[in-house]
């Protein structure tokens, strides 16, 4: 990863954004494609690699920083957001990408999830769903069906699992998409449409775990590739994907609020005005 | 008689009564009159119209502590007041004046036997239409202690001028009709002052905002908590102005983790928080030690455990603050001693931070947060060694290089070519994840080593006085010990003073130094379980002789209390 | 591009989808062989850098002899992007079909739906290219992607059967 950048000729390809580290994820794993996805979004945002981001939590996906050659953060389990956010308002120069899985950001950092669709840094959060903690070998996550039996949870939680896309509607999410890792191209275009929308962008995608939820492998043959359809009315993106079959991918919302980032005044050292404050 | 050195007065009513602002005025025109002082305050639990009380000590030295015992108490009302048995040091030689006349009073003020007297509080202030019964409070006060009367109407003034021109007109009436009232007690007022040194009238949580401004801290994010707030609300319109943030977290996990990227990214940063808060971050604390990243967390303590006392001190957040972290986390706690202290300590605490890239939580606590002192001017100070950054291109970058002192250039994200991943997993020294022996070994090391080699100089301790015997103390206990160390030893050379403000990592051989010749320590400290005393037990090389004077909260020490036990102890 | 303005195909595109494809196949089985080193099934592994290596010596073929601009992968729009089927370039294994334990067989079974994908990718192009020449060059490209799919069907003649329970996961997944 410590990469020497100089004198790279030409425009950098998707290869360059990619580290030499090797990932951990099992062979079969849409995690692969999702990082095959980000490097080519951001090959097509080029960005020197120097000026992005990626900041990730705890999990087999939030892995995902190391894995590029961008500066990364791979921080505590369910604080990713914060912690993008943090960089992303003291830094706004940067293009800050936060990345984890269903668990990370779904359950342990579900507050942080609200209140970053509410708060609506210019960040792009990619969550791979694949509806199970892999990392600790098979835990129900929130998006896991209440049937699905484990052994920590034996005969399935019997919870009704949680739905990101209107959660994130409802909080504030400025644009919200859902891909499928299987379609690395797509989703390479979704993550770059997302970079490039001003506010907090929220893209679930649906990235199987093969090792724990081989039926995942299955999804293949179950999303429809054809985008569900794109609006700006919040109602209508909930209605749509509350009744949809879990399986729509696209673009499904693109808001109009503006990214906050307050405006910074002038650097200034002089602190005598507020010293002032102390005389009696 | 002669004029007394220091006077300590309580004004007392409920809500809305406006003892907190005439108290506030009396502070202001001590220190316009010359005088140090300290103004703290108690209340009821309720949030708005609770009883409360504002402790107000004037004096011609300075002054850490509230007086042993209350010289002049004025109750504007005297509902429910029965709430601050404890609180009010009455003796027979206290005057309490009652603004109500005929008043059941209650039994806090009766059973002392103190000298009563009586200002007809609703017949002034119906007969001059428009005063205030807290305005004429003040001047009562303010005229029996012997403040210029000008200095208290210039000050009523400039409160009321925004009110308009009726309500100064009115304001001024009611100090005069005080002044008038005040010439009929007996109380014996202050001596003049007479050292006419710069002072500022400012609050621990203020002191503790513009040091870290002064120390560079340009980003802060945070979760609001008693009694930390204050440090944040001061600082955020400030940071605005400078071109900084503060960003209001959704929860302390939050607050810990954006001031984490926001130092990553290369910013000077803080968050304050109080206990419950610090227990919330200490696992992203625990990350900021293994990816090295500076932070400043401002802690300050209040009674616990859990919500516990909110508002009132107590120095029990130690073993969580130095012992809190999982892992072997090194990293550095400090404590400011005094009010004024809070600004120096505030900023040497990001200094040590930014050089050592290493999470520094300093104790401050609510006696000193929410106290208004009277203090010196502080010097300014400018610490050269600022973070040590990787700047250029990089070639072949190692975030986490092996250095002598421990410390590696950090690469910010912008800089080519150094690009790396901050890791909370053990990691090589490029940053890439590692679970070999070498590495961790090696990383373990290097993060021990920045803060054990570092010099921390001379600030590592308060040391005062000489003598064979020496008190230990830390935070807000100093005060109180130096205080009654004065009494027990006003020439000096029997007792020393030693006040930690490095809590961690431990100073033995320093302590050692300061001890040569000490036979005997008694150590100080608020805290139910000897928080304090364990960690030297635990740390440091102590004599032989070495005592204890442990209590929790939330009862602030007084010199009186501390003297008393200091004399058993030495006889 | 979709299929309704194939009508535009210059033959300076058409190389470069051919680069591209080439290019991405070999991109990706780098990829996989890596993962199936790591996964220590270096079998599977070997044979994937072995796929690696013909088809980046057939990308600089492309290069060197019809002079197909060397496009990057990603980001640029491709022909097949509009297609529903397949959902990356047309020779690229996903990476959603593999598994730490598979065969040689699996491993080239999946190799040759890939050439035949990319077969009738050509085929495709031949048969609609808008003039002659184009139609002539994709013809061509058809037929090499034909050979690489007998040569991939040889290889699998001559490999056994797989066992049924090739996927008898011996040792549980670790904690990382």
């Amino acid at each position: 990863m410590n990469m020497d950048t100089a004198g790279a000729p030409g425009p950098l390809t998707a290869r360059d954004y990619k580290s030499d580290l090797k990932p951990v994820w099992c062979p079969g794993c849409g995690d692969f494609s999702v990082l095959s996805a980000i490097t080519m979004a951001l090959a097509d945002i080029a960005r020197p690699r120097e000026e992005v981001a990626v900041i990730s939590g705890i999990g087999c996906s939030s892995r995902v920083p190391a894995y590029t050659n961008c500066y990364g953060f791979h921080g505590v389990h369910g604080r990713a957001l914060p912690l993008a956010a943090g960089l992303k308002l003291s830094r706004p120069d940067l293009l800050v990408i936060a990345a984890g899985g269903d668990g990370d950001g779904y359950s342990i950092g579900g507050n942080h999830f609200l209140h970053a669709c509410r708060r609506n840094v210019d960040l792009t959060y990619i969550v791979m769903d694949n509806q199970v903690y892999g990392m600790t070998k098979g835990q129900p996550s929130p998006t896991t069906s209440p049937e699905w039996d484990s052994a920590l949870v034996p005969g399935g939680t019997g919870v009704r699992p949680f739905h990101p896309l209107v959660i994130g509607l409802a909080a504030g999410a400025n644009f919200v998409a859902r891909t499928f890792s299987g379609d690395p191209k797509g989703t390479a275009r979704t993550i770059a449409e997302a970079i490039r929308h001003p506010g907090f962008s929220l893209i679930e995608i649906l990235s199987p775990c093969v090792t724990f939820r081989p039926e995942e492998r299955d999804w293949a043959n179950q999303v429809h590739p054809a985008a569900v359809e794109e609006t700006q009315d919040r109602a209508q993106a909930a209605r749509r994907v509350l009744t949809d079959d879990g399986f729509n991918t696209g673009v499904l919302y693109r808001g109009d609020r503006p990214a906050y980032q307050p405006n910074f005044a002038p650097k200034d050292a002089d602190l005598s005005e507020f010293e002032r404050e102390f005389l009696p | 008689m002669t004029n007394r050195e220091t006077c300590t007065i309580v004004m007392l009513g409920s809500g809305g009564s406006g003892v907190m602002t005439a108290a506030e005025i009396l502070l202001r025109a001590g220190a316009r009159a010359g005088y140090y002082g300290l103004m703290t305050k108690s209340f009821g639990p309720q949030i708005r119209g609770g009883e409360a009380a504002a402790f107000v000590t004037l004096s011609t030295q300075p002054v850490e502590i509230q007086g042993d015992r209350i010289d002049l108490l004025f109750a504007i009302d005297w509902k429910n007041t029965e709430r601050f048995a404890g609180e009010l040091q009455l003796d027979p030689e206290s005057l309490v004046l009652s603004g109500e006349v005929d008043a059941e009073l209650p039994n806090i003020v009766t059973a002392p036997k103190a000298i009563m007297g009586e200002v007809n509080l609703k017949k002034l202030t119906r007969s001059n239409k428009g005063t205030r019964p807290n305005m004429v409070a003040l001047g009562v006060v303010a005229g029996a202690v012997g403040l210029p009367q000008d200095i208290v109407a210039d000050l009523v003034g400039e409160r009321l001028k925004k009110k308009g021109d009726a309500a100064m007109t009115h304001g001024l009436t009611a100090i005069d009709l005080g002044y008038g009232e005040a010439a009929g007690f007996d109380v014996v007022p202050l001596a003049p002052a007479d050292d006419p040194s710069e002072r500022w009238i400012i609050s621990g949580n203020q002191a503790a905002g513009l040091g870290a401004l002064r120390g560079g801290v340009r980003f802060a994010a945070a979760y609001p908590i008693t009694p930390a707030t204050e440090i944040l609300e001061w600082l955020a319109p400030r940071l605005q102005k400078i071109g900084g943030l503060l960003v209001q977290a959704e929860d302390e996990l939050a607050s810990i983790n954006m001031i984490i990227g926001g130092s990553f990214g290369g910013s000077a940063v803080l968050t304050a928080t109080s206990g419950p808060g610090l227990a919330l971050m200490s696992e992203s604390i625990g990350l900021a030690v293994a990816a090295e990243i500076p932070l400043l967390v401002i802690d300050v303590m209040r009674g616990g455990p859990s919500t516990g006392i909110p508002t009132k001190s107590e120095q029990s957040d130690l073993n969580i603050a130095v012992y809190g972290l999982h892992g072997d986390a090194p990293h550095v706690v400090t404590a400011p001693n005094s009010i004024a202290d809070c600004l120096f300590t505030t900023q040497w605490s990001s200094h040590l931070a930014e050089s050592m890239q290493v999470p520094t939580i300093m104790l401050s606590d609510q006696s000193f947060g929410q106290a208004m002192g009277i203090v010196e001017k502080p010097a300014e100070l400018a610490f050269a060694t600022r973070r040590l950054v990787a700047e250029g291109r990089q070639a072949d970058y190692h975030r986490y290089a092996l250095t002598a002192s421990g410390v590696s250039p950090m690469a910010l994200p912008g800089t080519p070519g150094g690009q790396y991943t901050a890791d909370g997993l053990e990691h090589a020294v490029s940053g890439t994840p590692s679970s070999s022996v070498a590495d961790h070994n090696a990383q373990l090391d290097k993060r021990l080593r920045k803060v054990t080699g570092f010099d921390y100089g001379d600030h590592w301790a308060q040391i005062e006085g000489d003598g064979s015997a020496a008190v230990i103390t830390w935070g807000s206990a100093t005060g109180p010990v130096r205080q009654a160390l004065q009494r027990l030893d006003p020439r000096g050379g029997r007792l020393r003073l030693i006040s930690l403000r490095l809590i961690s990592p431990a100073q033995p051989a320093r302590l050692a130094e300061a001890l040569s010749g000490c036979d005997r320590i008694m150590v100080v400290e608020q805290s139910q379980t000897a928080q304090f005393f364990t960690h030297l037990k635990a740390q440091f090389d102590l004599p032989p002789m070495a005592d204890l004077y442990a209590r929790p909260g939330p009862q602030p020490f007084r010199a009186a209390e501390i003297a008393a036990k200091l004399e058993d102890w030495l006889s | 591009m979709n299929p309704a303005e194939w009508n535009y195909l210059d033959r300076e595109t058409l190389l470069a989808h051919a680069y591209a494809i080439e290019h991405e196949a070999a991109e990706r089985y780098q990829d996989l062989a890596a993962q199936m080193h790591d996964s220590n099934n270096v079998e599977v592994g070997d044979l994937f850098a072995k796929l690696a290596e013909v088809e980046a010596k057939h990308a600089a073929e492309l290069s060197l002899e019809h002079g197909a601009a060397v496009t990057p992968a990603g980001g640029s729009e491709f022909m097949w992007d509009s297609l529903e089927s397949p959902l990356e370039s047309p020779e690229a294994i996903a990476y959603g079909d593999m598994h730490y334990l598979m065969t040689p067989r699996h491993a080239l079974t999946l190799a040759l739906a890939a050439e035949q994908r990319a077969l009738s990718f050509y085929e495709d192009l031949a048969a609609r290219a808008p003039s002659e020449d184009l139609r002539v060059l994709a013809a061509e490209f058809a037929a090499e992607e034909a050979e690489h799919v007998r040569m991939v069907q040889e290889w699998l003649q001559r490999l056994p059967e797989d066992e049924a329970d090739w996927d008898d996961d011996m040792d549980p997944p670790v904690e990382v």
